[in-house]
């Protein structure tokens, strides 16, 4: 429905990897690969914590951790990789990541 | 060998001409200074392909102290923000905004005396966007309770150690009642440690129209990230715009000291920019490292050539350069 009459742009979508948010005290042990997921990334409150040094900050038991598609996936292959994640992280979203006209719909932590 | 050893990012556009008039009266203050400079913003990012290459960050964790000129950052593309970066890397989680009436400025209102204490880590800040369909963006706004309870114990602790005498935090608890609801909460957590100072609270619209009616009736202002964004330049337009405004971005192990304005690249080589906030944050870099009668002395030598109005600059209707404007605090300082 368009309430105005400016035209929507078409853009190109395409799933690329998911961000999973993951509680716990400490930084959490996840597996590098999950099915055609690798670990990209761990951040908490924006900073980036994995991988590379733990920066001297403050961190709060909530994770920002972003897997990454080795090849192209589908919506059953994020369902799979939390159906395989949960049993071992209490995590409190999922967000799936998208490239709209090969540029990714997601930022970068710092 | 020097007391104190400052890294120094010079910045871009006006940035290393503004700093060498700081630098100038920094070295007739008396204090034992030596620098060491470090990249950082868009030449590092030509130099080495990101805003703040490793050893910007070794240098200042060596040194603990930073003095910092602008940095551009793009907007809406293009490289991350040095400043960002910078805080995030280092922890600095308290951007403190004095803002401070000074003789020979002209503004709207006189003996304004406040400080704002802005959360600089997260908020809106955390750098968590997603576009979640193809016509819906969405930016998330963290707040934490640690990172609530250590800014607002901050801004409690500066105001005991500075001797004033109330602390106001801003929210807008009643719209987001979970977020800005946990930072109030925290607010009154904290306060009730500090008993001998007032604790209050107001919503950031009346916090706003606050400033612009009465801003004398006010102190110490703690809020969080965006709030802080807005408002503590609001406060700097209170008392003489950017152009004296001075910050601190201030965390348990290191500090950096920076003016607030950008880089003026259309002013460059032209030496009209006005120094003072530089030169003020220098003075809060003075105090921050023990040297407060130093730190007086040089603003009150800013303060007296600023009254008299003879040698500054054409922003405060002068026709002096920042260079002959700095040489007159200096020769303040000789006479002093």
């Amino acid at each position: 429905m368009s309430h105005l009459n400016y035209p929507k742009p078409v853009r190109k979508i395409e799933l690329v990897g998911v961000d999973v948010y993951i509680i716990s005290p400490e930084l959490p042990k996840l597996p590098k690969k999950v099915g055609p997921f690798h670990l990209d990334i761990i951040s908490n409150r924006g900073l980036k914590v994995y991988p590379g040094p733990t920066p001297e900050a403050l961190c709060v038991n909530w994770w920002r951790c972003r897997y990454k598609a080795d090849s192209p996936i589908t919506d059953k292959d994020v369902d799979n990789f939390v159906l395989e994640l949960s049993p071992h992280f209490w995590w409190s979203a999922v967000q799936k990541l998208w490239n709209y006209d090969g540029e990714p719909g997601f930022t970068v932590a710092y | 060998m020097a007391k104190y050893t400052i890294t120094v990012i010079p910045g871009e556009g006006t940035g290393p001409e503004i700093w060498e008039c700081v630098q100038m009266i920094l070295d007739a203050s008396g204090v034992d200074l030596s620098y060491e400079y470090a990249d950082a913003g868009l030449p590092a990012v030509e130099k080495y392909g990101y805003p703040v290459p490793p050893e910007t960050i070794e240098s200042i964790k060596k040194n603990k102290v930073c003095m910092k000129g602008p940095t551009t950052t793009p907007v809406g593309f293009g490289h991350k923000s040095a400043n960002v970066t910078l805080r995030k890397a280092l922890d600095l989680y308290a951007n403190v905004r004095p803002a401070r009436s000074i003789p020979g400025v002209k503004t709207p209102w006189q003996n304004i005396d406040l400080v704002g204490i802005r959360e600089n880590t997260e908020d809106s800040y955390a750098a968590i966007e997603h576009w979640v369909s193809d016509e819906v963006a969405q930016c998330l706004k963290v707040i934490t309770r640690p990172g609530s309870l250590r800014i607002i114990d901050y801004a409690f602790k500066y105001a005991r150690a500075h001797n004033r005498k109330k602390v106001t935090v801003v929210h807008k608890a009643n719209i987001m009642k979970i977020t800005d609801g946990l930072f109030l909460n925290c607010g009154r957590e904290v306060a009730a440690h500090y008993p001998n100072i007032e604790f209050q609270d107001l919503i950031v619209d009346n916090m706003a129209m606050q400033l612009a009616l009465k801003p004398y009736l006010y102190d110490v202002i703690c809020l969080p990230n965006l709030y802080g964004d807005i408002l503590t330049d609001l406060m700097a337009g209170l008392t003489g715009g950017l152009g004296f405004a001075p910050g601190a971005i201030i965390g348990d192990n290191y500090a950096m000291f920076e003016a607030v304005h950008g880089s003026t690249p259309k002013y460059i080589g032209m030496k009209r920019v006005n120094p003072s906030a530089v030169l003020q944050a220098a003075i809060m870099m003075l105090e921050h490292i023990g040297e407060k009668e130093a730190a007086q002395r040089v603003y009150h030598a800013m303060c007296a050539v600023l009254a008299e109005g003879k040698k500054v600059t054409a922003d405060v209707g002068g026709t002096c350069t920042n260079e002959e404007y700095a040489k007159a605090i200096v020769e303040r300082l000789k006479a002093a």
